[in-house]
């Protein structure tokens, strides 16, 4: 009897949970129609529309949008821009956030659960692109060329080819850098970061600062051997950008070497570099727990003074200066940019230009005319100033054609980027500096960084506008940790550097690596003309 | 005899303190190492200078922690879920476990194996996305609650704890005329303390500490509850960083959050679930002490 029941108990159970994702089967093509329908009640109420002038969409009651965006560590509506937007689009905005963790997953979630979001608001060029495979967004092409005046004026050409597809479908709108150069701008600002030295250290040892590769060897051979410490240290990254630069690279992954497309594990010079960075680690000039250390760890060795050098960036001075203080050290930082191969050749920087992020309207959105709209007016020229800098001499001003922050009139504007448009100013990577000046020492070393700009020859990578290939999301992750990891193991090991890389590469050939290069081959292949 | 029995039992007794107070300190360190963190000037934690003690000491990280209008915020929801979960998860839990605990109920074993199915087995998190979503309780409080508002493991704790109280109480106090729900509100519940506390605190710091229910349900940052809050903070410094170590997003990484506000952040957030140990703590102990039938 007993057993009876529990296979009839079995059985229900079974049926209930058949049952139930039955129902959601059958709920899915559901929203599908829905959808459709939808589309199909659009595209009637555009034809039906009136070809005059009165647009309902401009001149009638404006409603509440809903609009996801990234993670932001903070609430948008507590942001004082939130009001700043609200009065000048007319249109009240419900903001919601994708976590951090996990984002992407709770994106397809969100929107295959069919959620009305009337904006996808900086989403990364990969979210957009998996959306739009699904065919879950809206072509925004219509829409754009009847409320997107402002929009087309702030996007470059070739970011928004990047975002239409063969049938001229504009899926996304993308958001360019603030932070960049434009090439042909001025580069002066796009120094950010460098190896940073404690100046006291380099006086002690009667050293300047260094700015090529056998400079920088010096400055640390002669602190390890005065003092018997490690003399620079890092968190656990096998390529170091600002050393790599001595070696023909720098920032950028991939690089045109006779002609071809290679990324930098090819290059002929990655073998170099490792070998000076092993050296470096076998002298005890590079601090030998550097694989273990967290960005924590390694700022606190050159905060408490252990170590002469160690990467910065501008924004965290203040606290390095703080920590130098509690440790009882009276030093400054003198920082030493991309390092030049040797004293006679010009040493190099990389400017990147690309897609930082992408909004887009999902096909479940209720208002995507008002999204488009209300988008449109915080890119209009003067909007965006107002909502970035907000007004001259009251929260900015400018001095020889630098921009400054007023404080404290600026605090409100910490966040205030997530708010922009797209930026239609052609002097935006000089209004961004304004952030990079926020207090006395984060302007000095930021234009300490910048002084020699002019010894440096500019070079822009284009690599980012690859990003959603679907070859490159699916093995540019793995690929990248595992040579970091390798590179790491190889500089601690100091086993044969040729033999090291060559092993990386067999490893990256077996694992994705020549299908990731294909593509990228190819699109380069396809775009170079483009690029300037 | 009587005394050697002492001598083993205080040798015993010496390495049992020694080893559990080892124990103890080993995870107190690291609670006093974030508070130590969390009252020091940013400077100090900086340098690496802060181990066991504040240095340069002061309260304005926690002060400024207080005032944060996100962190308050989400204190509130996490307050909220905590307290309005509990009610409703022990009001439940009590309700399921004693009609179960009692032999004569009809379908009992039914419900029982329905119950430990249940626990065994669930749908996973896509469906039950799928569920609150067509509920439309997707971004609302109720979406941090029912996901914990029912333990068939802690029903069962109680519903086993029921069993074992003597029949002959439950029977006294019908003889003197008590309902069903009397019997339970006067009679059972005021003798299951022990483990009616037991499994509160298991709820109370399940809704606590829950952090999977505000990522897949809630993206309306009111609604955050504190862990999600929490643990955002902790990771926002990766989140800047590419696979390449390259700085991905830099207005973001210019402005995050420093050490000892961290620290703060997670001190502040720890405080009031430590405050329900000790509250809690005095049933522990009546639980045992108090006989129900006596002679």
């Amino acid at each position: 009897m007993k057993r009876v029941l529990s296979i009839l108990l079995a059985i229900m159970i079974i049926f209930t949970v058949v049952g139930c994702s039955g129902g959601e089967k059958a709920d899915s093509p559901q929203t599908d129609t829905t959808v459709t329908e939808k589309e199909g009640k659009e595209s009637d109420d555009k034809s039906d529309e009136p070809e005059g002038e009165e647009d309902p969409i401009l001149s009638d009651e404006k409603p509440e949008l809903k609009i996801l965006t990234y993670y932001t560590g903070f609430n948008m509506e507590e942001q004082p821009s939130y009001e700043v937007v609200e009065e000048m689009t007319g249109y009240k905005v419900k903001w919601f956030n994708l976590p951090q963790e996990n984002a992407d997953e709770k994106l397809l979630l969100e929107i295959a659960g069919g959620t009305s979001y009337d904006l996808l608001m900086r989403m990364s060029t990969n979210q957009t692109n998996q959306l739009y495979v699904q065919n879950a967004l809206v072509d925004l092409k219509p829409y754009l060329d009847k409320y997107g005046e402002n929009i087309y004026e702030g996007i470059s050409d070739m970011s928004l080819e990047a975002l239409t597809d063969e049938d001229g479908m504009i899926y996304a709108i993308p958001h360019e850098p603030f932070d960049e150069p434009q090439p042909g701008d001025n580069p002066y600002g796009v120094l950010k970061g460098g190896i940073g030295f404690n100046s006291t250290y380099l006086e002690e040892l009667g050293k300047d600062i260094p700015k090529n590769l056998d400079e920088f060897y010096d400055v640390l051979k002669a602190y390890t051997d005065k003092t018997g410490k490690p003399a620079f240290t890092q968190s656990a990254v096998g390529w170091n950008n600002h050393i790599l630069a001595a070696f023909g690279m720098g920032d950028p992954s991939w690089y045109e070497i006779d002609g071809e497309y290679v990324h930098r594990i090819k290059h002929p010079k990655a073998v170099e570099y490792l070998a000076f960075m092993q050296k470096l680690y076998k002298e005890g000039l590079l601090d030998n727990d550097f694989p273990v250390n967290t960005a924590e760890t390694a700022k606190e060795k050159f905060a408490n003074g252990t170590v002469i050098a160690y990467p910065v960036m501008f924004w965290s001075i203040d606290s390095i200066y703080n920590a130098f203080e509690a440790a009882g050290l009276d030093a400054k930082v003198k920082v030493a940019t991309y390092l030049a191969p040797d004293a006679e050749t010009d040493p190099v920087v990389y400017i990147r230009q690309g897609i930082l992020n992408t909004t887009c309207i999902p096909k479940t959105a209720e208002n995507p005319e008002h999204a488009i709209n209300w988008f449109n007016t915080i890119s209009d020229k003067d909007n965006f100033e107002k909502i970035y800098l907000g007004e001259e001499g009251d929260s900015y001003e400018i001095k020889d054609g630098s921009y400054y922050p007023i404080f404290p009139a600026f605090d409100d504007f910490t966040n205030s980027d997530k708010f922009t448009g797209v930026a239609p100013a052609s002097n935006v990577f000089q209004m961004w500096q304004a952030r990079a000046r926020k207090t006395d020492a984060m302007a000095e070393i930021y234009d300490q960084m910048n002084s020699r700009i002019d010894e440096y020859k500019t070079e822009y990578y284009y690599e980012n506008y690859a990003a959603s290939l679907e070859a490159v999301q699916k093995n540019k992750m793995a690929l990248d940790t595992m040579v970091n990891d390798s590179l790491i193991q190889a500089i601690v090991d100091g086993v044969d550097p040729q033999k090291a890389i060559d092993d990386i590469i067999e490893e990256w050939d077996k694992t994705g690596g020549l299908e990731y290069e294909e593509a990228m081959k190819n699109w380069y292949k396809e775009n170079k003309d483009k690029f300037n | 005899m009587a005394t050697k029995q002492k001598h083993k039992i205080s040798v015993f007794t010496i390495i049992n303190v020694f080893i559990l107070s080892l124990f103890g300190v080993i995870t107190l360190l690291p609670v006093l190492h974030v508070v130590a963190k969390a009252f020091s000037g940013e400077g100090p934690v900086v340098a690496g200078l802060v181990t066991f003690w504040p240095k340069q000491f002061q309260t304005d990280t926690i002060k400024y922690v207080l005032k944060k209008p996100e962190f308050l915020s989400s204190f509130k929801v996490s307050l909220f879920v905590t307290i309005v979960g509990t009610a409703i998860a022990m009001f439940l839990t009590v309700t399921v476990a004693y009609p179960l605990s009692k032999p004569e109920l009809k379908g009992r074993k039914f419900f029982l194996y329905i119950f430990v199915f249940i626990m065994l087995f669930n749908a996973g998190m896509v469906p039950n996305y799928l569920l609150y979503r067509s509920l439309n309780l997707t971004n609302t409080i109720w979406a941090l609650i029912f996901p914990g508002a029912f333990s068939v493991f802690n029903m069962l704790v109680v519903k086993n704890y029921f069993e074992s109280l003597p029949e002959t109480v439950e029977e006294a106090a019908r003889i003197d005329g008590a309902s069903n729900m009397q019997t339970l509100y006067k009679v059972v519940i005021p003798m299951s303390l022990p483990v009616l506390a037991t499994v509160t605190l298991f709820y109370a710091v399940g809704f606590w500490n829950n952090y999977m229910s505000g990522v897949l349900y809630i993206t309306d940052p009111s609604l955050k509850p504190l862990q999600q809050y929490l643990y955002d903070l902790i990771n926002e410094a990766l989140e800047t960083i590419d696979a390449t170590g390259n700085i991905a997003d830099i207005d973001s990484a210019m402005n995050l959050t420093g050490e000892s506000v961290r620290a703060a952040t997670i001190v502040v957030s720890t405080v009031p679930i430590l405050l329900v140990y000790p509250s809690l703590q005095k049933y522990f102990v009546k639980g045992i002490t108090i006989g129900s039938v006596k002679g």
